[in-house]
C-alpha cells in the first residue's frame, strides 16, 4: 500500500501559481508548481492555507483535478462561493506568479486507481 | 519550510466577536448543518434496531429500542467540529450518556470502536469517551434525529472531530488494545483533538 507517503506529518508547502484557467462562470482551475510534491493518488485532497498580514488564517480543503503524471504540478479547481472567505480570493484575487500555502495529499478512501477496475460513475456536487 | 508566508491580498471576511476563544485551529463557524458520509444512508427501522455492548466485557449488553428510550436521559449543549474544517455552535442533543451505558458493564478494556450500521467503526480510548464526554443521541434540536444527520440515533463525542461521533451507531466493542477504525485507517489522526488540530496522521 502506499499508506507509507502520508505517515509521516504532513507540513505546509508553498507552491506557485503558474497557470489560472476559467472553467465556468464560478470555478476557475488554479494551477501550481509544488517543488516538494510527494505524488498524489486519484482522488485525494489538500488543505489550503490562507494568512492576512495580521496574522489571521483560514483553512479549506479542496480536491485535485490534475492526474498524478503532472507532478510537480497541481491543480485545484474552485467553485467561488459568493459568502465564502476562501474560495472568492482563490478564484478573483490569486493569479500566475502568487504563492498558495498547501499540504497534502491527504485521504485514502476517496481514491480510484485503475486495477480497482470498473464500471466507474463520478457524480460531483457541492455542498 | 513556509514560516512567516502572507497571503498577498487576502483579509478575513469573519464578523469578528462571535467566535472568540470557540473555534478550534484552522476552523470556520458554520450556520447550516453540513451532511458528510462516507456512504448511503441506512435506514434502519425502529423494530428492528437495538443497541449493544460488546467485547472484553463479563456480560454482553443488548437494549432494544424501547429499552433504550427508557434509560436516564441527558440534554446537552455542544460545539462541534468537522475535520473539514467546519464548526457549529450551541448545538442541543438529547440521549443517554456513556457514563450511564457503560456502567451496565464490568470490563478491564482501555479503548472502545463504535459500530454502526453500514460498516462504519471508530475507536476512542475509553477515558474519552467517560466522565460526561459522550452520548448516544436521538434527538436533535428537540426533534428524532433526521436519518442523514445519523438517526435513529448516533454517537456524540463533541471534544474530538466529529468523525468519532459516528452516525447510525449500533454498538461499542471494548478492547484492550486500540485498533485504528474507519477513517483512522485511511489518513485521519487516530485521537483527532480538534484544539490541537490532530487532523490527519503524522499531525
Amino acid at each position: 500500500m502506499e499508506r507509507r507517503t502520508l505517515l509521516g506529518r504532513l507540513t505546509w508547502q508553498l507552491g506557485e501559481v503558474v497557470a489560472t484557467q476559467p472553467e465556468t462562470a464560478r470555478t476557475k482551475s488554479i494551477t501550481l508548481t509544488v517543488p516538494n510534491w510527494m505524488g498524489h493518488r486519484e482522488g485525494q485532497h489538500v488543505d489550503v492555507r490562507l494568512t492576512a498580514e495580521d496574522g489571521y488564517q483560514a483553512e479549506r480543503s479542496y480536491s485535485i483535478a490534475s492526474p498524478p503524471e503532472e507532478q510537480p504540478r497541481v491543480t485545484l479547481t474552485v467553485e467561488r462561493l459568493d459568502d465564502g472567505e476562501v474560495s472568492p480570493y482563490l478564484t478573483e484575487e490569486l493569479r500566475v506568479g502568487d504563492k498558495l500555502e498547501l499540504r497534502g495529499p491527504i485521504g485514502g478512501y476517496f481514491v480510484w486507481e485503475m486495477p480497482m477496475g470498473g464500471p466507474l460513475l463520478l457524480v460531483a456536487l457541492s455542498c | 519550510m513556509s514560516e512567516g508566508f502572507i497571503s498577498r491580498g487576502f483579509r478575513s471576511r469573519r464578523k469578528s466577536g462571535d467566535t472568540s476563544g470557540r473555534l478550534p485551529p484552522g476552523q470556520y463557524l458554520e450556520r447550516g448543518f453540513p451532511v458528510l458520509s462516507a456512504g448511503p444512508t441506512p435506514h434502519t427501522p425502529l423494530e428492528k434496531w437495538d443497541f449493544s455492548i460488546i467485547g472484553e466485557v463479563d456480560q454482553p449488553k443488548r437494549w432494544t429500542w424501547e429499552e433504550f428510550r427508557a434509560l436516564p436521559r441527558e440534554s446537552v449543549t455542544k460545539d462541534i467540529h468537522c475535520v473539514t474544517k467546519w464548526s457549529k455552535f450551541d448545538t442541543h442533543w438529547e440521549g443517554v450518556s456513556l457514563d450511564t451505558l457503560l456502567a451496565q458493564v464490568t470490563t478491564a478494556a482501555k479503548y472502545v470502536i463504535a459500530f454502526s450500521d453500514g460498516g462504519y467503526t471508530t475507536n476512542l480510548p475509553l477515558d474519552e469517551v467517560l466522565h460526561g464526554q459522550a452520548w448516544v443521541v436521538d434527538t436533535y434540536e428537540g426533534q428524532p434525529l433526521e436519518p442523514q444527520h445519523g438517526g435513529p440515533a448516533r454517537l456524540l463525542v463533541p471534544h474530538l472531530y466529529f468523525w468519532k461521533s459516528a452516525k447510525w451507531v449500533r454498538s461499542l466493542r471494548l478492547v484492550a488494545e486500540d485498533e485504528p477504525g474507519f477513517w483512522e485507517s485511511l489518513g485521519y489522526n487516530n485521537p483527532g483533538d480538534p484544539w490541537k488540530e490532530e487532523r490527519y496522521w503524522g499531525d
